[in-house]
């Protein structure tokens, strides 16, 4: 019963502003995917797409082989939940639900079964006769759900679904959604600007930026292999590190190694996101630290070495057991991240200098 | 004494005392009796001045009853008219961006400042003997100034922004987010429009007819310039009251006066009693909108 959708070619331009340049994505029945991407980049107006509420300039877009562009959005048999929920603020929480079958004129039993089965599984039974207004956020997020599922729809769309929800209720719906979205198996894509949602809730997560998709992949696809800087920096914090690449050997512009690559010579830039980068106390470190914050579990240390500035994150207790704080010197190690060479657009892994590269350093910057 | 933040933030309101109370309730309800209160009372105490009987007969008259009929038939044709367009430019100016919104917007709410007698003066140049279309409506045997059509659109000038001004801006704070949803399940253009476009709005559309019905029905101004004012024809309420007065008829005036002020006393119950049936509604509405 699960929808496959096949989006191919896409493209809107609205004012001479490009918004969708040629989007091709196929998401398989039942698979759960995440469109994320900054503000602007396309995401929402793709989800109207495939709802029927905007119209692309050409490309199509097919549910199960059949296209449904011809199709009117009220044809189309979509489920979507709007970032502020957009409920009919004039009608009871059961008669929200109950919208998409009162419309098609179902008999008035079979929608009070429907709304009833639907209001347990969102767990809001006892609040039917109560108005938008009388519930909470994410009490009003769950009835949108359910309107939405109330017509069964083929495909379930939702837009920014957690956005306007505290951290703890948007943590627990989260969940929630994931469990109901593995028990009904439906066909469901959503957007979201915030990566760690995308890869929490995601089978799928579709990284879009400037009305194209940048990456389409696994969760743990893309933070392995980001396909380039855009898709790296947006999923997590990075440390941008200017080089240049000699025999292999990746170096800073102040000549001091930073790693090993395959590529051979040229410019570039190393990406380490904080959390790869090693810190060991060394009273002859040539790197300090410039200061030090906890910010509960993890400890943010920021590293000054020949006006290269990293910023690395330890786990609290770590940095307690090595004992650093500030103006310590120190020896860093970058133990992974990822090397982009000016010559080619696709990243490529960066090794530790670790080991092999250790005489060379010695040999080729004196005392450091 | 333990205070939170938000507390603190807020400027301090402190409850006005006792004696304030007492003293700014009983200024408003002595501005309510002076200028409200003690002008309807005169009206029922002239009419019924020279008893029953004579109030009956004075409304019995067939000028007055003439003039009741017409004034409320001018009405069943102005409000719903200019409540269908209120609704259509809400509709438009709250969905869609075009060029000449602003001036729209600022067109409608001309009536509103042009003088009554001038609107009745503009009708008067365009359909009247002299106007500019006086020769064409001649010539097909068209009467329109100094007769009933006349004062309909002259009505229908006066009272145009009334449902508009209520809703456009209600409108405009809702979005289109609803009727999307509505669609998206299911509903036809229709549907979305009496399911949900016009009970969101429904409130305020109510209001903005209850506005527009007061002013169609107590319009003197604009609808005395295009009458013609022939006594049992072309005279509404009020123009009867006033020929009624000018007459020295006081009692019989006062008497038509309180057929004025039963439409407008009933108006305000029907509101009143529509707004007790739906008063959940109203209150939890009330309340997102706030939020």
């Amino acid at each position: 019963m699960s929808t496959r959708i096949e989006i191919a070619g896409l493209s809107k331009a609205l004012t001479g502003q490009v918004v969708l340049d040629g989007i091709d994505l196929t998401i398989p029945p039942g698979e759960l995917t995440a469109l994320l991407g900054p503000s602007g980049s396309g995401k929402t107006t793709l989800l109207r797409m495939i709802a029927g509420l905007d119209r692309p300039d050409r490309g199509t877009v097919l549910f199960d082989g059949e296209d449904v562009l011809t199709r009117p959005a009220r044809e189309r048999g979509v489920g979507l939940v709007f970032q502020h929920y957009a409920l009919f603020r004039h009608m009871t929480v059961a008669r929200n639900i109950g919208f998409g079958l009162a419309v098609r004129k179902a008999p008035r039993a079979r929608i009070a079964e429907k709304v009833q089965a639907l209001l347990r599984l969102v767990q809001l039974e006892f609040l039917g006769g109560r108005y938008p207004a009388q519930l909470s956020g994410g009490q009003r997020q769950r009835v949108a759900l359910a309107r939405a599922l109330a017509i069964e729809p083929r495909v379930l769309l939702l837009d920014e679904p957690f956005g306007a929800l505290d951290a703890v209720v948007r943590r627990d719906l989260r969940r929630w959604l994931r469990r109901l979205h593995r028990e009904m198996h439906i066909t469901t894509v959503f957007v979201t600007h915030d990566q760690e949602e995308a890869f929490e809730l995601a089978d799928r997560v579709v990284v879009m930026n400037g009305g194209r998709i940048r990456q389409s992949g696994t969760p743990m696809q893309l933070y392995r292999e980001p396909a380039d800087s855009f898709v790296y920096r947006f999923l997590g914090e990075t440390n941008e590190i200017p080089c240049r690449i000699e025999n292999g050997l990746v170096l800073a512009e102040a000549g001091f190694l930073l790693g090993r690559t395959e590529t051979r010579a040229g410019g570039g830039t190393v990406y380490v996101r904080p959390h790869q980068i090693a810190i060991r106390p060394d009273e002859a470190g040539a790197w300090r630290i410039t200061e030090m914050v906890a910010s509960g579990p993890a400890s943010r240390i920021g590293l000054a070495r020949e006006g290269l500035i990293l910023e690395a994150i330890l786990p609290a207790e770590q940095a307690l057991a090595l004992g650093l704080g500030a103006e310590m010197a120190v020896e860093v190690e970058i133990t992974a991240g990822v090397v982009i060479a000016d010559a080619a657009t696709a990243p490529a892994p960066l090794a530790p200098a670790a080991r092999l590269a250790r005489p060379h350093l010695a040999g080729q910057e004196g005392t450091g | 004494m333990a205070r939170d933040a938000t507390a603190m933030a807020l400027p301090a309101v402190r409850a006005p005392g006792l004696g304030t109370r007492r003293v700014l309730i009983g200024l408003a309800l002595a501005f309510v009796a002076i200028f409200l209160v003690l002008p309807l009372g005169v009206i029922f105490a002239e009419a019924f001045s020279l008893g029953v009987h004579a109030y009956l007969a004075a409304l019995a008259d067939p000028d007055v009853q003439s003039a009741l009929w017409l004034t409320i038939g001018i009405a069943l044709i102005a409000v719903p008219l200019n409540t269908i367009f209120g609704l259509a430019a809400s509709w438009c100016l709250a969905h869609f961006r075009f060029p000449g919104r602003g001036a729209l917007i600022a067109l409608i709410e001309l009536p509103l400042s042009i003088s009554p007698v001038v609107a009745g003066l503009l009708l008067v140049l365009l359909f009247g003997r002299g106007g500019i279309f006086g020769a064409f409506l001649e010539a097909h045997g068209i009467r329109i100034i100094f007769a009933v059509p006349g004062m309909v659109l002259a009505t229908i000038f006066v009272t145009f922004p009334f449902v508009a001004r209520q809703i456009i801006p209600l409108a405009e704070a809702q979005g289109s987010e609803e009727e999307e949803a509505a669609i998206t399940l299911g509903a036809s253009g229709w549907q979305t429009f009496f399911r949900v476009s016009l009970p969101k709005l429904r409130w305020g559309l109510l209001y903005g007819i209850l506005l527009c019905n007061a002013r169609a029905i107590g319009e003197f101004g604009a609808v005395s310039v295009v009458s013609g004012q022939v006594p049992g024809q072309t005279n509404t309420l009020p123009l009867e009251i006033q020929a009624l007065y000018d007459g020295y008829r006081v009692q019989a005036a006062f008497a038509a006066s309180s057929l004025l002020a039963c439409l407008a006393i009933v108006t305000l119950v029907l509101k009143a009693a529509l707004e007790w049936h739906h008063r959940d509604e109203i209150r939890a509405t009330r309340r997102m909108q706030a939020g």
